[in-house]
């Protein structure tokens, strides 16, 4: 189980004194991170800005607002098309897509990218229903590290929630960047990530395991194990986990800004708390 | 019974039920098609000019090979038979098209074809242009096993041409010995699995803790000291290669990218700018690429981007060079840019020769062929 976090600063005034002088930044930095929280596996529903305790890099701070359910989703799934993925795979896929699109509501928005040795947008962003232009793209081959971390590149939307699903083997051998780097994307996103491995749980690679493991312990998202035929399941339910978490809000005190924030949230009630372990501060832009 | 005869029999029993095409058109002359079946039939069309009867022939059946019996050695030395020119040109092309039905046949290929080049004897080899010849058909087959073979397949051709011909190595395949070390120092990096310290401390500073049957973090420092032996192996390898005109510069970028790789950031710099690729694109690409990554590690993050932007001013659209940018500009907290610039990788369908990289000089195959077949047919 994952828990979310989405970080945003946001610099509520920012102006030019006069045309030639550098623009003045202002540093009123609110922070929002996504949760999960659950009573052994099940979602906890309900709570309220009195039921949480975050410490910002061990400082306590006081929550601002508690949103529950409120906002809509923005859902980015990334297939691995890689290996020899047959036109009935293929469809397949595209079955999946459309049964995860289905879900969704129509506040929310979806994008689709797929790899192999290429990364290609099967799906652009857009509200349900979704179009899907899934095709073979590139040569053989699997740039996972390439695609997954550039699948981490994401803009701060303060109004909606995002999440990221991959379904993958996490093999790769033609990526330009390694693990590293990825890992390092993963810290810095916006999204919460899911990580889905089909196939047999059972015969279930220790490296595919540890390696999207990482992904998303680093991000509040989940390992799902999935048996191929029950991914599409797999996807909806991830989407419905994240969907019932909550947003926690406050505006960060008593730390410095830059580096990293280590991040650490407690529920009342004996309830287990999932969110990311930390975030990167993200800046405003100078006006 | 002579090999020829056992081909011509095999394919005339196969004649019936063939599904794969002639190597000219049908005439109806049921003897003449089964004889058109055999090696000798493929030979004589692709001499009298219909160069493309191998790719017809060899390059859609993924079991004609099998039938004609490729893979056993013995019957097609036999076949071989004394030393012709031709058929030195005719098995690399054999070996260039059955690699688009499995990459197993170029091996088995390129190997007859070895040991037929090797052995031949005879006063035309003596003569300095079929020596530059049959240097260009070794260079063409390392080409082939780069793509279609492993590592352990290249060193193997390099060291038995080394061996057999007692001369010093071909620049060529002194370069594909190193890349050969390259891809196997690749395949060995330290994963989450076997994590370095790096990726640990990382993991660990984003408070994460994978299960797994390692538990985590943990460091093997027996991995990372594979790793790193390797890389040095194959830096000293490139070293060799940068002795020659004609790879220096190739060498000093992928010694470049191994500099890289073991934290030696100026002395990669160094490598890259010592480098002026001229006349190879996908070099001058790498070139640029990797000086990207190096400054970017230099903490010049200005620099590399400039470096990402002159990559894809060589090879607009090239992926690997746009990922590199969006995640440059991510860890700048350019959110918009880095955005912009990651739908913009993922809508490009241009070549990306990064992906090229790890095959050598299987780039240059096609040409060196379209200069054997010039020289030899």
């Amino acid at each position: 189980m994952t828990m979310n976090l989405r970080m945003l600063s946001i610099a509520a005034a920012a102006f030019c004194v006069q045309a030639q002088v550098p623009p003045f930044r202002s540093t009123t930095d609110a922070v929002s991170i996504d949760v999960a929280v659950f009573d052994g596996d099940r979602v906890v529903r309900n709570l309220g800005v009195s039921d949480f305790e975050v410490r910002d890099n061990q400082v306590r701070q006081t929550l601002q607002a508690v949103d529950a359910n409120t906002l809509p989703i923005d859902l980015r799934l990334v297939f691995d098309t890689s290996g020899s993925i047959s036109e009935r795979d293929l469809a397949r896929y595209v079955q999946t897509m459309n049964r995860v699109a289905a879900a969704l509501e129509p506040r929310d928005r979806c994008e689709i990218i797929t790899f192999n040795s290429r990364i290609a947008d099967a799906a652009a962003l857009q509200h349900p229903p979704i179009k899907i232009a899934l095709q073979r793209v590139g040569q053989d081959g699997t740039a996972f590290f390439d695609a997954v971390a550039l699948a981490m590149v994401t803009i701060p939307t303060p109004e909606r929630r995002q999440i990221t699903i991959v379904l993958s083997d996490a093999m790769d051998n033609t990526s330009l960047f390694d693990e590293k780097t990825m890992l390092d994307a993963a810290r810095r996103t916006d999204a919460v990530v899911y990580t889905i491995l089909p196939g047999d749980p059972r015969n279930a690679r220790p490296v595919s395991v540890v390696r999207l493991q990482a992904l998303s312990l680093l991000t509040g998202g989940r390992l799902v194990l999935s048996h191929e035929s029950q991914v599409a399941s797999a996807v909806i339910d991830s989407i419905e986990e994240f969907r019932l978490g909550y947003v926690l809000r406050y505006v960060l005190t008593g730390v410095k800004l830059p580096g990293w924030h280590k991040v650490e949230v407690r529920v009342k009630g004996g309830y287990r708390a999932r969110a990311r372990p930390g975030y990167f501060p993200r800046s405003a832009p100078a006006r | 019974m002579t090999v020829r005869l056992i081909v011509g029999a095999i394919a005339c029993c196969l004649v019936a039920g063939s599904s794969f095409d002639r190597p000219s058109p049908p005439s109806g002359d049921h003897r003449n098609q089964a004889q058109r079946l055999t090696l000798d039939a493929v030979l004589a069309a692709y001499l009298s000019g219909d160069v493309d009867v191998v790719s017809r022939s060899f390059g859609r059946s993924p079991d004609f090979p099998d039938r004609l019996r490729l893979n056993d050695p013995r019957e097609f030395d036999r076949w071989l038979g004394p030393w012709d020119r031709r058929k030195a040109l005719f098995l690399i092309e054999i070996a260039r098209a059955t690699a688009q039905v499995s990459p197993r046949f170029p091996r088995i290929v390129v190997d007859a074809g070895r040991r037929y080049v090797q052995a031949a004897g005879g006063g035309e080899l003596a003569t300095p242009e079929t020596a530059a010849n049959i240097q260009l058909w070794h260079r063409a087959a390392a080409g082939l096993l780069q793509k279609f073979g492993t590592s352990l397949h290249v060193e193997a051709y390099a060291r038995d041409v080394a061996v057999r011909t007692g001369a010093p190595l071909d620049p060529r395949l002194v370069l594909a010995r190193a890349i050969a070390l390259e891809r196997i120092c690749w395949d060995r990096r330290p994963s989450l699995e076997q994590p370095d310290v790096e990726t640990g401390v990382l993991t660990k500073a984003a408070g994460a803790r994978i299960q797994g049957g390692n538990g985590f973090p943990v460091f093997r420092e027996t991995t990372v000291t594979v790793h790193r032996t390797c890389l040095g192996q194959a830096l000293m390898r490139f070293e060799d290669a940068a002795e020659s005109d004609e790879t220096r510069d190739e060498a000093r970028v992928r010694g470049a990218w191994i500099l890289f790789q073991v934290g030696r950031f100026p002395e990669a710099l160094d490598w890259l700018d010592a480098a002026a690729p001229k006349d190879d694109r996908d070099l001058a690409y790498w070139r640029t690429l990797f000086r990207g990554r190096v400054l970017e590690s230099l903490g010049r993050p200005e620099d590399a981007r400039s470096a990402y932007q002159a990559a894809l001013t060589l090879n607009p659209g090239a992926q690997s060079a746009g990922v590199a940018q969006a995640i440059l500009l991510m860890r700048l907290d350019r959110a918009q840019e880095a955005d912009a610039t990651a739908r913009a990788v993922r809508v490009s369908t241009d070549a990306d020769p990064w992906l090229t990289y790890s095959v050598g000089d299987h780039r240059f195959v096609d040409r060196w062929i379209e200069q054997l077949r010039t020289a030899w047919r």
